[in-house]
């Protein structure tokens, strides 16, 4: 099938247009899908904690939230404070850790009447991998009193998030292209960039409406003979 | 067989023609009115031929005087965008400091200091244009009125046209404009909001006066260099183009001859374009331009107009390439200059992207040589953003289509086949054409109206040209075509109207295709 010059142009335009608008709404289009896991950490005396972890499982290309929430479900003998020491997340790829966030400077704590401590940071996307675990890594301990304590008496507990499957990372296929070293951050270019194609359209209307008339003219001519 | 008004109206319809007019006329009682009408820019003259007590009379009037203020136009609308601005008018301009991301009146405007005095500014150089346009217009009617006389006395005279520093400022109006729309892209980053502007050069870490500095920088630089390019190449194709239309005044080509004089053309539309412009743009975009700055830019410009003269005398397209070659290879040498200021990284991304942008310029060439094939040889649309002129002729071509032409010039030459009984068609018997067979009328139509459209010497009483005439016009008109079967169709029509035992044999259609196309090339001017 052999498009006529007019169809040609049309067809191009569409398809011109058609990308142009991917360009500029794609970044609107991020689908959530968000996803809560529970997990129950027991201490030595029997305290149990929930850890409630909702994050969502297509990351942008930028940065995302992790939300972790304790809840103290039942205190166990001669303890009225959990008391943490720090939280740590790593990005897990395949093989290695990558990226690596130490939180809590003070020593939050919960107890029988407060029994909820929620912990929310922002973490960044791994360069190059297009699917990841997070590893949460928190480190507490329970006590009877409210005391500074040596770091010995804390203990390691490990969460591994999304408990089915993985977080998969949502990148556009256009984008690399504007996402190369050196580019500005892609919202503030492509609005730039809509300056620059309208001038340009704007500039060469002449050409285009030359265009449209010596296509007028050469069918003219076709159908004379 | 035609009066003397009607001799003098051909006279000067032959005169019209040597100032590369094309020409209509309209019988009336007693006058004859002839409508002239330049190739491309619409300066419509009309002329009135009447027989008076003294003789025949001849008047000539000038139309579409206002054509000349349709320059104002881009003027206008930066005006009123300033008026909008700082007049606060039913708070407008409120809503267009937060365009999407973008501070409209920054876009457009640049940091200029908005004011009566700015408003005019602007008008003062749109009618300084105006003003020329006008100007130009005039002389040309002045000298068809001046050298009529010697015409018509069979004098010795020369037609002749504007002076060429007219052509010069007129092509600088669209460089300018041109420029404009450049300088909107390269400043458009400073017409961000203070987030979006923060967010596009904190990849560099600079500041955004250092990047306005090196805009200004760059501008400086770039923009007079392509300002000068555009010009030279601009003013030399309008004095090709008058070159081509009288090639009396200049005997030869000035792409060859008088280089001397063309480089000297080139440093002068150079520097007309580099002073218009940069005091165009110190108005808007460069406020805080120091005189060094200005005097760099003229200087540029001038330097880029005895480029252009002697890019073009080359080859057609290599201003084009040239400008394409000085944004990458400048973008290399900001390379080495990011290491002091980091601004210049976005530099090199503006200048790579804009690469493609001579492609748009090269549009205007490529596509006015397929205008020329439509006899619409002028230049003077080039590079402009508003071809007002172009318009107006498509506009013109448009009201005037060929199908319709065709349609009504058909009709006439049905009706003088079957009615009219002129000298000439009474005797042929149109019963023993008819009898002949349908493609014979069909040959016969063709060939009326071919005759019918043909400029034939107006000297010459007869209105009907011989073989000869239609054989060299359609050479001159269209070329490549074969001359053999132009013979034969000629040939055959003449003998299928003369002979009565003349019989149609061999490829009927093929002559009728060329009939068809003749009809094309000049049935489509004839409107007599």
């Amino acid at each position: 099938m052999t498009l006529r010059p007019k169809h040609r142009i049309l067809f191009t335009s569409i398809l011109i247009s058609t990308l142009l608008a991917t360009l500029l709404f794609s970044p609107n289009i991020v689908s959530v899908k968000a996803a809560t896991n529970n997990y129950l950490i027991e201490l030595p005396d029997g305290t149990n904690v929930t850890a409630q972890v909702t994050s969502s499982l297509s990351w942008n290309t930028q940065s995302n939230n992790v939300t972790v929430n304790f809840h103290l479900a039942d205190f166990g003998e001669n303890s009225s404070y959990v008391i943490f020491e720090f939280i740590k997340y790593s990005i897990i790829l395949t093989e290695e850790n990558l990226t690596e966030y130490y939180s809590l400077t003070s020593y939050p704590y919960i107890n029988a009447s407060e029994t909820d401590f929620s912990h929310e940071v922002e973490l960044l996307t791994p360069d190059g991998a297009d699917d990841f675990l997070i590893e949460i890594t928190v480190r507490m301990t329970n006590s009877s009193r409210l005391i500074d304590l040596g770091s010995e008496f804390f203990q390691t507990y490990t969460i591994l998030f999304p408990e089915n499957g993985v977080i998969t990372v949502d990148r556009d296929q256009v984008f690399p292209l504007i996402d190369l070293y050196g580019f500005p951050e892609r919202s503030a270019f492509l609005s730039w960039f809509l300056v620059y194609f309208l001038v340009l359209t704007f500039m060469s209307s002449p050409a285009l409406v030359l265009g449209g008339k010596r296509l007028y003219l050469l069918n003219k001519r076709r159908k004379m003979k | 067989m035609s009066s003397p008004i009607e001799r003098m109206a051909e006279r000067l319809k032959r005169y019209l023609m040597l100032f590369s007019h094309k020409v209509e006329s309209k019988d009336q009682n007693s006058v004859i009115k002839i409508t002239s009408r330049r190739r491309m820019f619409p300066a419509d003259l009309n002329i009135s031929v009447a027989e008076t007590a003294r003789g025949t009379g001849i008047a000539i009037s000038e139309n579409k005087k206002w054509y000349s203020l349709v320059l104002l136009i881009p003027f206008i609308l930066i005006s009123l965008l300033a008026i909008l601005e700082f007049t606060s008018f039913l708070d407008i301009s409120h809503s267009l400091h937060s365009v999407g991301k973008f501070n409209l009146i920054t876009l457009f405007l640049g940091n200029s200091s908005l004011g009566w005095g700015f408003v005019v500014f602007l008008m003062l150089l749109g009618l300084f244009y105006a003003l020329l346009e006008y100007l130009d217009q005039k002389i040309r009617v002045q000298k068809i009125r001046q050298r009529i006389e010697y015409f018509l006395r069979d004098a010795i005279w020369e037609p002749s046209e504007s002076p060429a520093i007219i052509d010069i400022i007129r092509a600088s109006y669209s460089v300018i404009l041109t420029i404009y729309f450049l300088a909107v892209i390269y400043f458009a980053p400073m017409a961000m909001n203070s987030d979006t502007l923060a967010s596009l050069i904190q990849v560099y870490g600079i500041n955004p006066s250092d990047l306005s500095d090196a805009i200004i920088a760059t501008v400086v630089v770039d923009l007079s260099l392509i300002g000068g390019l555009l010009v030279s190449i601009k003013t030399l194709n309008l004095l090709q183009y008058k070159n081509q239309v009288h090639r009396r005044i200049f005997q030869e080509d000035t792409k060859l001859e008088k280089r001397v004089f063309l480089l000297g053309t080139g440093f002068l539309a150079g520097t007309v374009v580099g002073v218009i412009g940069g005091v165009f743009l110190s108005q808007l975009f460069l406020v805080d331009m120091t005189i060094t700055q200005l005097s760099v830019y003229i200087l540029l410009s001038a330097i880029g107009g005895i480029a252009g003269i002697i890019l073009v005398n080359e080859e057609e397209s290599w201003p084009y390439i040239g400008i394409g070659i000085w944004f990458f290879f400048s973008s290399l040498w900001f390379l080495f200059r990011t290491s002091d200021e980091a601004a210049y990284a976005w530099i090199i991304l503006l200048h790579l992207f804009l690469i493609p942008f001579p492609i748009i310029l090269w549009l205007n060439s490529k596509l006015s040589k397929e205008l020329k094939k439509q006899q619409i040889n002028d230049p003077s649309w080039h590079f402009s953003p508003f071809p007002f002129s172009l318009y107006s002729r498509l506009i013109y071509e448009f009201l005037n289509r060929p199908e319709k032409m065709q349609k009504e010039e058909l009709k006439r030459v049905e009706d003088a086949l079957t009615l009219e009984e002129g000298a000439v068609l009474s005797q042929i018997n149109i019963e023993t054409i008819k009898a002949k067979g349908k493609k014979a009328e069909e040959l016969a139509k063709t060939y009326f109206t071919v005759i019918r459209g043909f400029q034939t010497n107006y000297s010459i009483i007869s209105r009907i040209p011989s073989n000869q005439e239609i054989e060299t016009q359609a050479n001159v008109k269209i070329q490549g075509i074969d001359l053999v079967l132009i013979k034969q169709y000629l040939n055959t029509c003449d003998q299928l109207l003369w002979d009565t035992e003349f019989k149609l044999k061999g490829n009927v259609d093929e002559l009728i295709e060329i009939g068809n196309l003749l009809t094309f090339y000049f049935g489509v001017e004839a409107k007599e």
